[in-house]
């Protein structure tokens, strides 16, 4: 996000205090559920329950994430949703960025109706398309497969509804003379469309990503074995459920590892993010 | 790479010359058009359209997964219309909306006006407050829920330091939505203020200044400037929050399992506890049928009433 | 796939040589040796770190002995378990084995998704004879066996010796009855100068299970049952309204506890010294001590006529497969894990089934053991809850079925004992009498 703007909401002191204790008050309020995970993460089980509640541990310790690593096969579940979540995000972007270029810079028959049908899938409840989807896919024996992970989940439609919004965004005299010195529609979507459009390409990536990093339910009825579930599948087996006791901090440790590599992965696109957003036309 | 591209797209350009109308038709780019969707449509209708298909089939059917499908026409919908259940779940999805809308998307412009300001630490407080989104839901429940209880959580310790008596947020019925849609506000308010953020920059400066020589004051600019110029932004932000406020699930099974005495049991765990526990395909699939009716309404109900104004 | 990729790389003559020789040269060995291992998948509700290691430790002993059977484990936790197996069996993609609870048994039986495993049991050696009656019963469905049972787990007291002593209480001497018990609760609740509760003297949560559990053993100890001879729901009749009432007593009566302190999902009152008693199975006692708590447990104090104590166990069925060529693979299994009980039961925090495990050094000489005893007496006094194949429905304890949701309403007090229990019965017979 550039900081090119003047400062609108008061110039005064009096204004900037108030806005600074405003900023102090909302990152304590978002920050502090995280922290506490973090902090949780690396006391030991008897100072967890400590009161009142403690916000540096009297003996930290990293026996919570050696418990993870040791016991589990993270670095399988690692491997896995990053495998499927690197494929899912390409797969995506491929798909939806061709998808989008007619939608929005092409008149043609059927465009509203494709248009509707894809907003339609906004509203779908997706847990009622698993069994459906299972028995047709497990028919053609593609089930416990990275096909079954990443393919069915590419069909985005909020990436469709994203890169059309930035598609349109990008000045049809641009294609006109492009078109003009000889450049096919393609050359024009592969050769300028998508690099005009790096910041739309970014923020649809986070969004796939992260959607498919923390994606559970179709991974579980998909995978069939530690060999092949990603990771937050594999995690849910930590949680521990009726009758089966749990430690908060293993259930913290997992957390903070669940959560890290799509903090990085923002963290790293979030500059084009930020600017992507900002670039649509959705703000009219 | 031409020398057009390696420039960032500049935005009000890009918005002043958008060709939203697309252009005209030309012979030939309908198959071009449809070349290009190729990809997206094969896939689309084989993981998409064909399931879905197969569930509004299904909620005609009486099926355990294991037997054979039964076709029994509208029995299915008349069996959930008549659980109590299941009209508990709508009323409920009903009042965890009317919690969420509103703040998600006031709160969601206050947090977007507040950082929009050139002040230093914007960057840092955006980043903290966007952190959330990525976490995943059953931590965001597993966290939240132990956030929220009533002797050992921190919410209520930082409430009693107030002056304020313990509430036992998760197990007390009047409570308990009213904290799940804190929980949620707290998880999701970052995406609509990253819109709002996005829309705001992209009110030329101009305006402002103008304004602000004509003597209008900080209110009157947001009224009559940046409101207006909003509306497609809001427009977003609340089908957005609308429509996932009705499809709401996640958190509330990982933090109460509908409970207690069923405050916090919503539609799509209706749907997932009658499909994936009582292996009753068939009035999960109606229910399902029914939540995209329900969405479907109020979003052309929305889209109307936001053109309206 | 493999002969596709030979059929067009260009082999050599030498390399071509060389592997008839040595798949010539594997064929000749004697099987014992290059055998492969049979693989049995296992899907198992055993979730959390120390369980799947305990599980994932037992049966890693097991793929080294040479049995020629390599079990590989994959961990659920119930629910999804549940819904996984019965989505993969449609799509037969069902696993050789699984490890669920009793209960769940009549259910799964009857979709047909397990076996009846009498060949098995027989064929393998397992006995059979070292599980009392209750636990034999509990895997037997339609007068066939179904499963290997392995555990028990009933509930049992724990409590804070701390405090106990605090009150001036003897930690050696838990009460046995329901006045001696309703004596500690009253010591054991402390409250502050202005007369508010700081710590209650039992846990009784509305959110979890356990004042489901709690209240059944109550019924049974009042001599109740849960339902009456036509198999219909009997929780209005006078056991459980008594049961029920006196619950809600230790509420609003004598404010020894509060439903809305404690639970399972963090909130821990126990450790977090919001209580000084609660009743819970044996498996919280790995992580009680885990936290260093001062803790010790007994047989649940005895509020009726006679004792009764709810209780569950696990069991391993076979999965039904389209083909059966490893039957003989999975009783091998089955068997081992029956008799090499002792280390998951420890580590899990449940009790063997079978005598000669419970009896064994490897379990009795545990420094658990101290606080697994006073199950392992209560085992003559265990109550199953019925094994009927609505049993998902009707006693899933996180949904807001009519049993949830009416106890809930009871405990908080919004609705009095006997319309709640009114209307439960009403929800559970509708429940009842679908067919499973």
């Amino acid at each position: 996000m550039q900081d090119q703007r003047s400062n609108r909401a008061g110039k005064s002191l009096g204004g900037r205090t108030l806005a600074y204790v405003l900023m102090v008050i909302v990152t304590a309020l978002w920050g502090a559920p995280i922290l506490w995970m973090l902090v949780t993460s690396i006391k030991p089980e008897s100072e967890i329950y400590a009161y009142p509640p403690a916000w540096m541990p009297d003996a930290p310790t990293l026996q919570a994430y050696a418990a993870l690593f040791q016991r589990f096969p993270m670095l399988t579940w690692f491997r896995n949703s990053a495998v499927v979540g690197v494929l899912t995000t390409m797969l995506t972007l491929a798909v939806d960025a061709l998808a989008a270029y007619p939608l929005a810079r092409m008149q043609f028959p059927g465009r509203r109706v494709v248009m509707g049908v894809i907003f339609a899938t906004f509203l779908l409840p997706y847990e009622l398309l698993f069994v459906p989807l299972f028995l047709g896919l497990n028919s053609y024996g593609l089930v416990d497969s990275i096909f079954s992970l990443t393919v069915p989940a590419s069909a985005n439609a909020f990436g469709v509804f994203l890169l059309t919004q930035f598609f349109q965004a990008v000045p049809r005299e641009l294609e006109d003379a492009a078109v003009m010195d000889g450049c096919s529609r393609f050359g024009f979507f592969w050769r300028i469309l998508l690099p005009l459009t790096k910041p739309g390409l970014a923020t649809v990536a986070i969004f796939t990503f992260v959607a498919s990093w923390n994606n559970f339910f179709w991974p579980l009825i998909a995978t069939n074995s530690d060999e092949t579930r990603t990771l937050p599948v594999g995690l849910a087996t930590l949680v521990g459920g009726a009758g089966m006791s749990m430690k908060q901090s293993v259930l913290m440790a997992s957390a903070v590892v669940a959560t890290l590599p799509t903090a990085i992965f923002f963290l790293a696109l979030q500059r084009h993010f930020v600017r992507g957003i900002a670039a649509t036309g959705i703000k009219g | 790479m031409t020398s057009v591209a390696s420039r960032p797209a500049g935005r009000s350009m890009a918005r002043r010359a958008s060709a939203r109308e697309g252009g005209p038709v030309r012979s030939g780019m309908t198959l071009v058009a449809y070349l290009f969707l190729s990809p997206y449509l094969a896939l689309f209708i084989a993981f998409m359209l064909l399931p879905t298909l197969a569930a509004v089939g299904i909620s005609f059917m009486r099926w355990d997964i294991l037997g054979t499908p039964e076709f029994i026409g509208l029995d299915n919908y008349r069996q959930i219309f008549a659980d109590p259940l299941f009209l508990t779940a709508i009323k409920n999805t009903f009042y965890f909306v009317f919690l969420t809308a509103i703040p998600m998307v006031v709160l969601g412009l206050a947090l977007a006006m507040l950082l929009d300001q050139k002040l230093n630490g914007t960057a840092f407080v955006r980043t903290v407050v966007f952190l959330p989104y990525v976490v995943m839901v059953s931590t965001v429940g597993i966290l939240w829920g132990w956030l929220f209880d009533k002797g050992t959580g921190l919410v209520n310790y930082y409430l009693t330091t107030i002056g304020i008596e313990p509430i036992a947020w998760l197990k007390d019925p009047h409570w308990s939505m009213p904290a799940l849609a804190i929980t949620t506000i707290w998880w999701t308010v970052n995406t609509n203020m990253i819109i709002f953020l996005a829309a705001l920059q992209d009110i030329p400066e101009e305006l402002h200044d103008a304004a602000t020589l004509d003597g209008a004051g900080p209110w009157h600019r947001f009224v009559y400037i940046t409101l207006p110029l909003l509306r497609p932004a809001m427009a977003l932000v609340t089908a957005l929050t609308i429509i996932n406020g009705w499809r709401v699930f996640g958190q509330a099974y990982v933090m109460t399992q509908g409970g207690p005495e069923a405050s916090t049991f919503v539609i799509v765990q209706y749907i997932y506890l009658t499909a994936f526990q009582n292996f009753e395909m068939g009035p999960a699939a109606a229910a399902g049928v029914v939540l995209l009716l329900i969405t479907l309404v109020f979003s052309l109900a929305q889209m109307k009433l936001m053109k309206a104004i | 796939m493999a002969n596709d990729v030979f059929a067009k790389s260009p082999l050599t003559r030498r390399q071509a040589l060389a592997l008839g020789a040595s798949a010539a040269l594997v064929g000749s060995l004697p099987r014992i040796a290059f055998a492969q291992d049979q693989k049995v998948t296992l899907w198992h509700g055993w979730t959390g770190a120390d369980n799947t290691t305990a599980l994932n430790g037992v049966i890693d002993t097991f793929n080294k002995g040479g049995k020629g059977v390599a079990v590989e484990p994959t961990g659920y936790d119930w629910d999804t378990l549940f819904s996984k197996w019965v989505v993969s069996s449609a799509g037969g993609r069902a696993p050789d084995l699984v490890l669920f609870h009793i209960t769940e048994l009549p259910e799964f039986a009857t979709r047909k998704v397990i076996r009846p495993i009498d060949d098995v049991v027989a064929s393998s050696g397992l006995d059979l004879s070292q599980v009392p009656d209750a636990g034999r019963t509990g895997v037997t469905f339609d007068g066939k066996v179904y499963a290997a049972p392995l555990d028990v787990h009933p509930l049992g007291f724990y409590y804070n010796v701390d405090m106990v002593q605090e009150a001036g209480l003897d930690p050696s001497k838990p009460p046995k009855t329901g006045e001696e018990f309703l004596e500690w609760a009253k010591k054991l609740t402390v409250k502050d100068g202005g007369g508010k509760v700081t710590r209650y003297g039992f846990e009784l949560p509305n959110t979890w299970a356990t004042a489901r559990w709690i209240w059944f053993s109550l019924m049974y100890q009042f001599g109740g049952t849960f339902l009456d001879d036509k198999g219909l729901a009997a929780v209005d009749g006078e056991a459980s309204q008594k049961a029920l009432q006196y619950l809600v007593d230790l509420i609003n009566v004598h404010g020894v506890t509060n439903p809305q302190v404690g639970g399972n999902k963090g909130e821990d009152a126990f450790a977090s010294k919001q209580v000084a008693m609660k009743f819970i199975g044996p498996w919280e006692v790995n992580l009680r001590m885990a936290q260093k708590m001062n803790f010790m447990t007994a047989q649940l104090p005895v509020f009726g006529a006679k004792p009764a104590v709810w209780a569950n166990s696990h069991c391993m069925a076979v999965s039904k497969q389209p083909n059966e060529d490893k039957l003989a693979a999975d009783g091998t299994f089955m068997k081992w894990f029956f008799d090499n009980f002792a280390a998951p039961a420890t580590t899990v925090g449940i009790i063997p089934q079978s005598k000669a495990v419970r009896e064994s050094a490897a379990f009795t000489g545990t420094e658990q053991y101290k606080y697994f005893k006073s199950f392992v007496d209560d085992l003559p006094n265990i109550v199953y809850e019925p094994l009927i194949p609505q049993y998902l429905s009707v006693f899933s304890f996180d949904k807001p079925t009519p049993l949830v949701t009416n106890l809930q309403a009871a405990l908080s007090g919004s609705k009095p004992v006997p319309d709640a229990l009114k209307a439960m019965k009403e929800g559970l017979d509708a429940q009842l009498q679908k067919k499973g």
